[in-house]
């Protein structure tokens, strides 16, 4: 699925930011044996939330151009949870984010 | 019972979707369920628990530093920057002021009841902007109603004396059609009135401003993922009016403060362009007991305890919550509860307001799905381990002049709309050169403002004048149990007011005295404080005649 469809599609189901549907696809996984090509793309954001037990930061993020995805805000797992530990709400950051074409994950943020 | 209406189920989903923030839980409406309230309650305190920003507060100089009134010369108005996310450097408009060598950003301006204000306006904006002194009884000429007005690179000048009970009073533009903007990117400022009554309880309970005074801007505000504040609202969204994503304190967002255990006097003011709140003090999942003791119009004759009070944008709440009552191991949050915001109610009239509704995201303000009525945390107070303070709330707190007699039949005013996205004040629209009310000079008068079943809450403010409120009838529910007596008034409404909240289908009866000292003719605005309605026109001029 296009990205910026799924993407839209969550956040209308209420799917991105509840943190319980968050956790339950694994943060980890990148579900290798899809059919699509993992995409990987940098973007800049405002903080929303941290939920350090699952493992996941909700994000206002801008546009990212190479998931070809609109600014918005989404939660999103990371892949290592120690890199939440340095995170505040309203923080400024930068995160390195992967889509596999099943789910998004954040492989560095900072 | 516990209610969940549709329409806050539907609010809950969107804020939940888009912010992850907020939960949406049921609200104690008055009518029991204290378990879910107490749920409610501790999940806002959860959320409250990562407030990592100490609130900003009036001090020597710098944002709300502390000036006397007479001693300003001139009030620059201009565009700057400001941190208003930590660190993050955001385009913010400001009155500024420079001062005994030191720098001030809209500035906490302070005098005595008698004082002469003198002081000049420079608008270095490249719009039109006025001052409107917001609850002061000045002459039309001093009160900044828009009919004077600075364009771009002008100056004016204003002389005044302060004739005002003691209280907190404040400051923003009131230019026609760009009210909203204005205050949103950051043009307000207080202005507090002392006098003997004030000074008295001040000494009584060992206050000082900044310190255990402690005033409390409530914004809603929105950044962009940069982080610089954000405002665009289309035209359709502002029949709703501009609701942000995130609820700013003295212009910090997620604010804590330290206390001790001792009485604090909280002064709270809703700056916020459109957002009602339903305000309380949270700890261990119940609400604490504060004191209401003051109004827009100054103190009332004696402290009134409540656990809840709704407050609707420009108007001011002075209270005191005692510490001593709290348990100093946990945090205390202020919050603002869940509410029907009422913003679509009743039949509209097909595709005019419902059409405006539905392409503005129903009753969510436009930037990011944020809500009106989503409870939320506001402030933490971490509350210190200390002890050794034994003052006590006085009894009596001031003579609070007695309403007006009511004389004549009331003058109906009905809060509508035009059916085409406009709000209307008995069918008017604002007209620049229109009068359409008169008053007479020295007149009591008093006023029905009806505001229409298919409508939205219109917190109204008069210029000019402060006033009582007499009774309410069609009150929701959810107000009408937070203490209204048998005249259906809250404990809030028992002051002097300059702005009263009415909410769909309800009827609100006030008490005018037009009697002032000024010579001639006056001309001054009635108008929705909610700032988008102001700026669509729901406003109009009346007339003093001399």
């Amino acid at each position: 699925m296009n990205p910026t469809i799924l993407a839209v599609a969550m956040l209308v189901l209420g799917l991105a930011a509840d943190p319980d549907r968050a956790q339950s696809a694994d943060p980890a996984s990148h579900h290798p044996g899809g059919a699509h090509d993992v995409k990987t793309g940098t973007g800049t954001g405002i903080v929303q939330k941290i939920d350090s037990g699952k493992g996941t930061v909700t994000i206002k993020h801008g546009p990212l151009p190479a998931l070809d995805m609109p600014g918005m805000t989404m939660t999103f797992p990371v892949k290592d949870k120690a890199q939440l530990a340095g995170l505040k709400p309203l923080q400024k950051v930068e995160f390195d984010l992967s889509y596999d074409g099943k789910n998004f994950l954040i492989i560095q943020i900072k | 019972m516990t209610r969940l209406t549709r329409r806050r189920f539907l609010g809950g989903v969107g804020a939940l979707g888009v912010a992850g923030m907020a939960r949406l839980a049921p609200a104690d409406d008055g009518r029991g369920d204290a378990q879910a309230a107490a749920r409610a309650a501790a999940e806002i305190e959860r959320a409250a628990t990562d407030f990592p920003n100490p609130l900003r507060l009036p001090g020597a100089s710098g944002l709300y530093g502390v000036l006397r009134a007479t001693e300003v010369r001139e009030i620059r108005v201009r565009r700057t920057e400001l941190a208003v996310l930590p660190g993050i450097a955001s385009p913010f408009w400001a009155y500024a002021v420079e001062s005994g060598g030191k720098r001030f950003l809209n500035p906490t301006l302070v005098v005595r009841r008698g004082d002469e204000v003198r002081l000049r306006m420079v608008n270095e904006l490249d719009q039109p902007t006025i001052i409107h002194w917001h609850g002061l009884a000045n002459d039309d000429r001093n009160d900044g109603t828009g009919i004077y007005i600075a364009a771009p690179g002008t100056a004016y000048d204003y002389a005044f004396t302060v004739r005002d009970r003691a209280s907190m009073y404040w400051y923003h533009p009131h230019p026609l059609h760009i009210t909203a903007p204005q205050v949103y990117r950051g043009l307000a400022g207080l202005f507090f009135v002392a006098d003997d009554d004030e000074e008295a309880l001040r000494r009584a309970l060992g206050l000082e401003l900044g310190v255990t005074e402690i005033p409390l801007v409530l914004q809603d505000r929105s950044f962009d993922h940069e982080g610089r504040l954000e405002y665009g609202v289309p035209r359709d969204a502002m029949f709703h009016g501009f609701i942000g994503e995130e609820i700013l304190v003295n212009l910090t967002a997620r604010p804590a403060f330290s206390a001790a255990r001792r009485i604090y006097r909280f002064r709270l003011l809703n700056g916020s362009n459109a957002r009602n709140y339903r305000l309380a003090f949270l700890q261990g999942g119940r609400r604490l007991g504060f004191y209401l003791v003051g109004t827009d119009g100054g103190l009332l004759d004696a402290p009134t305890r409540v656990d809840q009070a709704f407050l609707t944008p420009a108007q001011r709440l002075d209270v005191l919550l005692d510490l001593r009552e709290a348990r100093a191991d946990r945090a205390v949050v202020l919050a603002t509860l869940g509410f029907d915001p009422m913003h679509n109610e009743g039949t509209m009239e097909p595709g005019t307001a419902k059409a405006a509704a539905a392409s503005s995201g129903g009753h969510e303000g436009h930037a990011g799905g944020a809500i009106d009525g989503e409870e939320k945390p506001i402030l933490r107070i971490d509350v210190k381990p200390t002890s050794g303070y034994a003052k006590k709330i006085p009894a009596r707190l001031s003579r609070l002049p007695a309403p007006p007699p009511a004389g004549g039949k009331p003058r109906r005013i009905v809060l509508g709309h035009d059916g085409r996205g406009n709000w209307t004040i008995n069918r008017w629209q604002f007209e620049m050169n229109a009068t359409p009310l008169t008053v007479r000079r020295g007149a009591r008068e008093t006023w029905l403002i009806e505001n229409s079943r298919a409508s939205m809450p219109h917190p109204m403010h008069i210029h000019g004048f402060q006033f009582r409120v007499l009774e309410r009838r069609g009150t929701p529910a959810q107000v009408r149990g937070l203490g209204a007596d048998r005249n259906g008034l809250l404990p809030q409404d028992r002051g002097l007011l300059d702005t009263v909240l009415a909410w769909p289908g309800e009827s609100v009866r006030i008490a005018l005295d037009f009697t002032h000292p000024f010579p001639g003719e006056q001309t001054y605005m009635f108008h929705c404080h909610n700032l988008e309605h102001e700026d669509l026109g729901m406003m109009i001029r009346y007339g003093v005649k001399a």
